[in-house]
């Protein structure tokens, strides 16, 4: 397995914290994961129930199970990445290399990798209304950055296409500047956003790369 | 596939940057096909772990008794480990007797118990139902007294659905 050493964010102590970033996930590695955080999505919902909030604000993934999507790692384009510290898996990307080409007039057919699905670990989500603060921070932005690295050494320069959940969408299109192409009916209206090359080039040259 | 290039990390400046912004966003889930992982689904119908229930509710039971694990398993003729696995919710199959000597100790009604327990399934949504409001409402160290009534409140529904009512 491809490995490389990382720093997360200990958001509560402020220290760095060197974590492994694993990029050829096996199936195993995803169930074991999922294993680990579901317990945590259970203890959450509960406090969420507990505290009566109201289900807008409830984390959208709340309710995912990886192990529903472990069996793509199988396949040729998938290729699954996690960062894991001593205490676990603390978040997970699965990417798509193939069948997936982008939208936007530049770049119009040529290939992206497509990020199927990138979610931290449950106590890594901050949390307003129940005065939570997640444990680790980086994970996401460190996530994405490795789906523009695979694009480049794919020879796709860059380009991500991804489906954003609501939540999310703010912090691929305001953060990281992808660009919205919009809601996209064949994925239950999730908005469909894109990094396109001159996007990742520059990404990678303020020091993402 | 191209042989990867030789990568060199993010500055440390980009990572101070992503550790800020990521403090004031919310979410960076991404995900589809939703339907998968049923995604976007009506909150109620999302499931709590019925194994985490199970932990909890034994978990309580025994401690309402004043019992140790040991004297559950003892009382119970069932392995140490098995009441501690059930307890610590881990994923493990567990078996009929198991659940029928611990409900039987416990003076817990069994057909839900083994629906717990992922054994059988019979009593679907309002078992679900209880077992969420039950799940939120027992995770203090202590047996506090709203667990205590968490815990009765439980356990009249699960003879409800026991006795058919």
């Amino acid at each position: 397995m491809t490995t490389s050493c990382v720093e997360l964010l200990e958001r509560e102590t402020g220290a760095f914290v060197a974590v492994d970033l694993h990029r050829e996930l096996k199936v195993a590695d995803v169930v074991l994961a999922e294993r680990s955080w579901s317990s945590k999505r259970a203890d959450l919902m509960a406090a969420l129930l507990k505290e009566n909030v109201p289900r807008a604000q409830w984390p959208q993934s709340l309710h995912w199970d990886w192990r529903a999507k472990a069996p793509d790692l199988k396949l040729l384009e998938a290729r699954g990445f996690g960062i894991h510290a001593e205490s676990g898996s603390q978040g997970l990307m699965l990417t798509k290399n193939t069948r997936h080409v982008t939208r936007l007039k530049d770049d119009a057919g040529k290939p992206l990798v497509y990020v199927d699905f990138l979610e931290t670990a449950p106590w890594n989500w901050s949390s307003e209304p129940l005065k939570v603060r997640g444990r680790f921070g980086r994970i996401g932005s460190l996530l994405f950055r490795e789906a523009v690295l695979h694009s480049r050494d794919e020879g796709f320069h860059g380009r991500v296409g991804l489906h954003a959940l609501p939540q999310s969408e703010a912090f691929y299109e305001g953060h990281f500047g992808l660009t919205r192409i919009g809601p996209d009916a064949s994925k239950q209206g999730l908005v469909y956003l894109e990094f396109t090359r001159k996007q990742a080039e520059q990404f990678l040259k303020e020091g993402g790369g | 596939m191209k042989p990867a290039k030789k990568q060199t990390g993010p500055s440390r400046d980009w990572l101070q940057r992503q550790a800020e912004a990521e403090e004031k966003y919310s979410s960076m889930s991404v995900g589809g096909p939703v339907s998968d992982l049923g995604m976007l689904k009506p909150p109620q119908e999302v499931e709590i772990s019925a194994k985490t229930v199970l932990a909890r509710l034994v978990e309580l039971a025994r401690r309402s008794r004043w019992m140790s694990r040991q004297d559950l398993a003892q009382s119970a003729e069932v392995g140490l480990d098995d009441v501690a696995s059930i307890e610590q919710c881990e994923d493990r199959e567990l078996e009929p007797r198991t659940v029928h000597k611990l409900a039987l100790v416990l003076k817990l009604p069994e057909s839900p118990l083994m629906e717990l327990a992922g054994l059988v399934h019979c009593h679907g949504e309002r078992l679900g139902a209880a077992a969420v409001r039950f799940a939120a409402l027992s995770r203090c160290a202590d047996l506090s007294k709203e667990e205590q009534r968490a815990l009765r409140e439980f356990v009249k529904t699960l003879s409800e659905l026991s006795t058919g009512e």
